[in-house]
Order: C-alpha cells, then structure tokens, then sequence
C-alpha cells in the first residue's frame, strides 16, 4: 500500500522542490498536511477522497500525543508504510511501496523484503528533505571533485544513482543549565624582563534551558556519521507526518533516550563556556581557559525526531563506504578509501621529482640515509598505529555508544560512556616519547659538542627512540590484534619494526666499512617501501566498515 | 741561512775598496732573506708549482712521494694542492686541514687531503674559488671511493685515487657517485611515498563542525529557544602572576669572514 492520487490513482511522493505530495502520473500536488488529515481522521486510503480544503495540520497531529487525532495519525501511519528488511544484512526500514527501488543503506545490498508485522513507532517531528536526489548526487560530485585518489566507482554516475534517502532517527536534548565556574587569565602588563598575568573568576549568569542538542537514536546509525552530517537546522522541523515518507525509508529509534544525557550536558557546557570565552574576550581581553571552565547542566527533556540523509553505500570485500548527504543542508560527509592504482602512479611522479631535487642538492652520507629510515619508520609506526586504532574501534564499536547501549541498557543508564578523560602521566610520556628522545638527543649533543648538533649522537637517541616507539606500537598493535579480524596492520608494523631494528642496530655497531651502512639502509628502505604498500591497505581498511549484521535487531519503545 | 751566504763568497774577491758598499749589500741580503724567511711559510707553498707532501705521519715511500708529486702537480694549474698525513693529535681532521689550508695558502684557492693516522680519517678541504670545483660534496663522494685503499694500509693508492678524481675534477670530468644515485632512488622512493601519503590522509581529514547550528545569544532562538542569554559580572582577580623572561634572549652578533671553506671526509 502507498500513497494514492485522488485524481488518477496515481502514485503519490514527496516532492523535494515543492515541498509537496505529487502524483506522478497527473502531476497533482497537495501539502503533506492537508494530504493526512483527511486520511487519517477516515483511517482511511482511498483514492478520490483527500482533504482539499485549508490546512489543519495542529500540534497535536503526532504519532505519540496520545489525542484521537494522534491515534489515527498513528494507525494511519501504520496503514501506509510498510515494514522491509534486509535479507543480507537484517536491517529494518520503513517505507511506502514505492521505496523498494532503493538499497539497503547499511549494507547496500539490493534485496529488501517486506517483511511480516506493524510499523515501529514513529516520532514526534521531523526535517522534511530539502535536498532533492540530483541536488545530492551534485554536491557529492563537488564534495570530491579535489580528492585525489578516490576509487572511479565513486564518481561513476551510475554508481551516484543509487543514493538512498532514509529519514534517521535522532533524540533532541533539553538542558538547563546552572551555575558556572569560569576562569580566565590576562596579562596586564608586559615589560622585557617579564609578563603580569592575572588569573580571574568569571561570574557569567546562564540560567536558562539549552534546547534540542541531537544524538542520533538508531543502534545500527554509526555515531561518528551521526555527529559529522551535523548540524540540521531545527526551524525547518515539522509534526510528523507519515505522508513525508513517501518515496523514502525510515529507521527506527533502537537506542534508549538516556544514552545521551550526559552528552548533551557535556555538549550544552562546552558551547555555553566558547560563547562565554567569545564574549569576554572582546569585552575584557581575558582569555578563558576552557578546560578549567564548566558550566553545570542538568538534561531535563528529550523527544524524538527523523532527519533527512542520503545514504550511498559500495560493498567491498566485506566491508562497506558509506557516503552520507545532509538533506538539509547539503552537507557531505563520506568515507574516502583510496585507490592504490592511481596513489602508486602518484608516489612515482613524486619519486622522480624527489630524485632529481636530491641529486642536485644532497650527497646522501651512511649516517644521514639511516636517519632518514628510522624517522621514516617511526613516522610509518605511528600512521599504521592510528589506522589500526580506527579499524579496532570500528570492529568493536569502541566509540560507538550508541551501538553499545542497544546491547546493553546498563551503559545507556550510565550514559558515560564517552566522557572526557585526561591522560594519565605514563600515557602523556608514551605519547610524546619519540619527541622526547629526539630534543633529548638535540641537547645532549649540543652539550657535548658545543654549538654545533653531533650527527652521530642524534642518530643514536633516534635509533633508541625508534626502537621503544616500534616496541610500543607492536604492543599495542598486538592487543587489538585479538579483537580484529584483520591480520595486515601486524605485518605492515613487524615489517616497520624488522627495518627500524636492522638500521638502529647498524647505527650502534657504527661499522667503518660503508658497504654493511649502505647495505643495511637500502634494505631497511625496501622493507619500508613494501611495509608502505600494506599501510596504504591498512588506511583504507580504516576507512571503509565492516559489514553490519543487524539480524539481533531489538526496537524501543 | 746568512752565514751560509756568506760563506759561499770567496774571501779573495773583497777589496777594500768595495768593502763598505759589499757590507750594504751584505746587510740587506741578510734582510731581505730575513724577511723571506719571516714569510717563508705563507709563501713557499704558493710560490710552489709542484704538489706538496707532507708524509709527517711517513706511510709513503720517498719513492711514492715523488711518484705524487710526478703525476698531480698538474692540479697547480688550477689551485695550490697539498697531500698532508698527521699521527699526532689533533682538533679534529677538519679543524687541522683548515689550520693547514689557512696557514700556508692563505685566501689563495688550494686543496688539501689530510690522512689523520691518529683519528684514522680522511679528509679533503678545500678554500676560496677551489671550494667551487672540488665541492663539500664532491670531495665526500672522492673519500667514499677512497676509503677502503686506506682501511687496507694502502696509502699510496689512496693517495693516488683521490688526487687523480682531483684532477678530473679540476679539467670538468664527472666523479663517479654509483652509491649516491642508488641512495638518492631510494630515498626519493621511499619519501615520495611517505609525502604522497600524509598529504593523501591529511587532504581527507574533515574540519570539525559544532554539533548544534545554534549560537548562544539572546537574538538566537533557533535552538535555544528559552535561552534568556548570558549576563556577566565584572571579572574577579583570583591570582596575580609575574612570568619571568628568559634573559638570555637578547644578545649582540657580529664577527665577520674573510675566510670560507670546507670539505669532506671519511673514517678508514
């Protein structure tokens, strides 16, 4: 069942640009609201029979109000849309009949089915889409016009057709917010010899409520999307009304309201002290430290809401890209894995140029090519280092809270799940080791030469700086190991570690005879070389997802 | 080196006559050698058109020393050429071929090839206009292709090799670099890859957006709707602080040049 014209018996969808149901066989056109009132108070889906008359939508025209009119919106909408699910990946959609044409935005697979049962519940409000199907293929198009290296499946055209629009579910946040505590500092007087500064207490009054931070509600929603396609522009939100749906999908919230409390609290302070930062800074010139500053808030309210997204998903070897469109805005945010064809031909011309600039410039020494390979290892350690961390947190939806709460209420009770946390002194040291060796080995070397930096000394601190990083990075690496399915971020880093090793043990030894140097740096630099390759891989493996299974799907209430 | 003169003068040809204008001349022979030899160092050398050696170290034959000198005092042509071996201690090989170099050359283009037997170094320095033909460069690339003559005791040919790259060099033939291009490649490979990477990864990471579109002001009401605004009270001084410069950030510079150089070496 869908959406029928009164006129013809058309089919009837959302139009993007009108704002309006359009039949597409006669072309008529009626505003969503009007289209349902008559509907819903009949309960009825008859062709011919649309309320033509003036408007009446009314606040109370929502699915969850609880009025008559909310409960016959509600079995309206129950009797219009359509419960599919995806036989590839279980995922759960709503839409009109008319929707079938589209992907599962998840996994992107072709084969959603109608499946047995009633509609899920529907929200209070939603965004309409602005932002018509070609309009987003358009700003996608623009979006990655400069990105160097995208794989040609993401600018074919063809490909670009199968953008999917699918109303996500979000809950919008209501904060009060109490009493402040904000510290500033200033200098107030400056002299050659020192700085004044004075420290202050800001005494900033900011009672009042914060409304409408989103989170989005859908367990299956990555967090990390849902929180970059922001921010929606809440004055285009309208009552819920299940005739917006036609010709699009719908999810449904998954995830427990309290999840997000203390997001929001957090989210409504840290805005409250950047304005309060902004605003004293142009009237007094105090510069308001913001980690020292909070502002007290107390999430009073939600409610749920649908916005409008455009979801393109390519399936690759079990792992899906996702490119998402703001309908509202146009915004556009998407994974971009990188195409090794086009990234190799990239590196030779970068190669050549490089070659040429050092045969005129550079007499390479044994001890500087060393150094130049164990800074190129460290630097490879820590890039593998951060790609395998973002593979670990999307294999186990680390940073997902969203996904962890669906599986277990407890989290969504605690809601603390991404709290701000500051590193422990062990963790700052081990963050900044490698910095730390190299000023290390700057100064010592100064010391013991003078003016000048002994080579051979720095290169011994970045030797040993590079060995404990690789050390490190391997541990670290070796842990994730056992929640990741991958097996290419180990080789690449044992590759990294295996040529950091061969050079810094040459670096120690100092050998006289430059054949075991150069021998020793050229095969630290081919292993590099090779260990590059699987971290081109690696990074597009922290790109793209892995295949959603949503076959345990629970929905909530 | 007067009374020798002197003594080479037979005695029978002074006649009284003469003996006081003999004297005159006597005593500004005697100045003028004085004087030479007062500069003796600075420019005996330059005077020189033949390759010097120094074997103060002595790991050359006589015969190998003439055999240098026979074969590279060509390289006077275009600049003053030393060949200096030491096996005494020093401040360093360089510092001791730029002490050479200064002493007895002066700003006078010249180079030198110090064998340090003591820090068992190679090195070759050279000055002036011979710094644009015998670069820092060409003279670590000649070192790298010497170094194993002198790590087997075998000085002479060290000697020979480097001074005969020193002469090509000096008549515009190309050093032989076969290490340096491999190792340029493979560096150029290796970076490239590295710099086409970062700047990849780097391009795609997406600038941070508020999560809210709202602004926190009393005019705004798109989010905040009940938002009454924020009022603050005048500032409360909790501390007062002097931070203390760094004295040492002043400071004076001056000296000036007169002298460049430099060079190139190598452990044997």
């Amino acid at each position: 069942m869908g959406f029928r014209c009164a006129n013809c018996g058309g089919n009837i969808l959302f139009d993007v640009d009108s704002q309006s149901m359009k039949c597409q066989h006669c072309g008529t056109m009626i505003s969503p609201d009007e289209f349902e009132v008559k509907n819903s108070s009949t309960g009825e889906n008859v062709p011919g029979e649309y309320f033509s008359g003036p408007g009446q939508a009314g606040e109370s025209m929502t699915a969850s109000a609880g009025s008559a009119e909310g409960t016959s919106a509600a079995n309206y909408a129950g009797s219009v849309l359509t419960l599919f699910t995806c036989s590839s990946c279980g995922a759960e959609l709503q839409g009109t009949e008319d929707s079938q044409v589209g992907f599962c935005p998840y996994c992107g697979g072709q084969s959603l089915l109608k499946a047995p049962g009633g509609s899920r519940a529907m929200p209070e409000r939603l965004i309409p889409f602005q932002v018509s199907k070609d309009r987003c293929r358009e700003l996608f198009q623009n979006h990655t016009k400069k990105v160097r290296y995208l794989p040609k499946i993401l600018r074919d055209a063809s490909h670009l057709q199968n953008f999917t629009g699918i109303y996500m579910p979000y809950y919008e946040y209501d904060v009060e917010m109490g009493a402040s505590s904000i510290v500033g500092t200033k200098v107030v007087e400056s002299t050659p010899r020192y700085d004044k500064i004075n420290t202050y207490r800001i005494d900033a009054s900011v009672n009042g409520q914060y409304c409408g931070v989103p989170y989005d509600a859908s367990q299956y929603y990555d967090d990390e999307i849902a929180a970059r396609i922001l921010p929606f522009d809440m004055k285009k939100e309208r009552p819920f009304r299940a005739a917006y749906l036609s010709g699009f999908y719908a999810d449904a919230s998954s995830v427990p309201a309290e999840t997000y409390y203390r997001d929001a609290e957090e989210t409504a302070s840290d805005d409250i002290v950047a304005e309060v930062a902004r605003k004293v800074k142009m009237q007094d010139g105090i510069t308001v430290e913001k980690n020292s500053s909070h502002v007290e808030a107390h999430t009073r309210s939600h409610h749920s809401t649908m916005f409008p997204l455009w979801f393109l998903t390519w399936r690759k070897n079990n792992r899906v890209v996702y490119a998402v469109v703001n309908g509202e805005s146009g915004k556009v945010v998407s994974d971009l894995p990188v195409d090794m064809r086009s990234f190799s031909l990239g590196c030779a011309a970068f190669a050549v140029i490089l070659f040429l600039i050092l045969e005129l410039l550079f007499q390479p020494t044994p001890l500087i090519t060393s150094m130049v390979s164990l800074v190129a290892g460290i630097l490879m350690a820590a890039s593998i280092n951060s790609s395998t961390k973002r593979i670990f947190e999307k294999e186990t939806h680390a940073n997902d809270k969203g996904w962890t709460a669906g599986k277990d209420p407890k989290i969504a009770k605690e809601g603390s799940a991404t709290r701000k946390r500051y590193p422990t002194v062990a963790e700052w040291l081990r963050k900044h080791l490698t910095s730390f060796l190299f000023v290390l080995a700057i100064s010592i070397s100064v010391l013991i030469n003078g003016s000048a930096v002994n080579l051979p000394i720095v290169s011994v601190f970045i030797a040993l700086g590079a060995v404990l990083y690789l050390f490190i990075t391997v541990r670290k690496i070796l842990g994730w190991q056992k929640s990741m399915p991958q097996r290419r971020p180990l080789a690449a880093i044992l590759l990294v570690a295996a040529a950091v090793i061969i050079n810094a043990a040459i670096v120690f030894i100092s050998p006289v005879n430059d054949a075991w140097y150069y021998m020793g740096d050229a095969a630290c630099i081919l292993i590099l070389i090779i260990a590059a390759a699987i971290m081109l891989q690696v990074y597009n493996i922290s790109t793209t997802r892995p295949l959603p299974r949503l076959f345990d799907r629970k929905e909530v209430q | 080196m007067s009374n020798r003169m002197y003594t080479l003068t037979r005695p029978n040809m002074i006649n009284r006559r003469t003996g006081t204008d003999l004297l005159k001349k006597s005593l500004l022979l005697v100045l003028g050698v004085l004087i030479i030899c007062t500069f003796l160092p600075a420019v005996s050398v330059l005077a020189a058109n033949q390759l010097v050696v120094e074997d103060d170290a002595d790991i050359l034959t006589p015969d190998e020393e003439a055999r240098l000198i026979r074969d590279y005092s060509a390289i006077t042509e275009y600049m003053g050429a030393a060949f200096v071996t030491t096996d005494v201690a020093s401040a360093g090989t360089s510092a001791f071929a730029e002490d050479y170099a200064i002493s007895h050359y002066g700003n006078s283009p010249a180079v030198i090839f110090v064998i340090d037997m003591y820090d068992r170094e190679l090195y070759i320095y050279s000055n002036g206009t011979a710094l644009k033909t015998i670069t820092r460069a060409d003279a670590r690339a000649i070192t790298d292709n010497v170094y194993k003559s002198a790590s087997r005791g075998d000085y002479y040919e060290c000697a020979d090799r480097t001074f005969s790259q020193i002469l090509g060099k000096c008549r515009g033939e190309r050093l032989a670099r076969p290490v340096k291009h491999i190792t340029n490649a493979l560096i150029a490979v290796l970076c490239g890859i590295l710099l086409n990477y970062y700047l990849t990864v780097y391009s795609r990471i997406p600038d941070p957006e508020p999560r809210t579109k709202g602004e926190v002001n009393v005019s705004v009401t798109r989010q905040m709707a009940s938002m009454p605004g924020i009022s603050l009270a005048l500032p409360i001084v909790l501390s007062s602080v002097k931070h203390y410069k760094n004295r040492s950030s002043g400071g004076s510079g001056g000296g000036g040049g007169g002298h460049s150089g430099g060079g190139g070496g190598h452990g044997f």
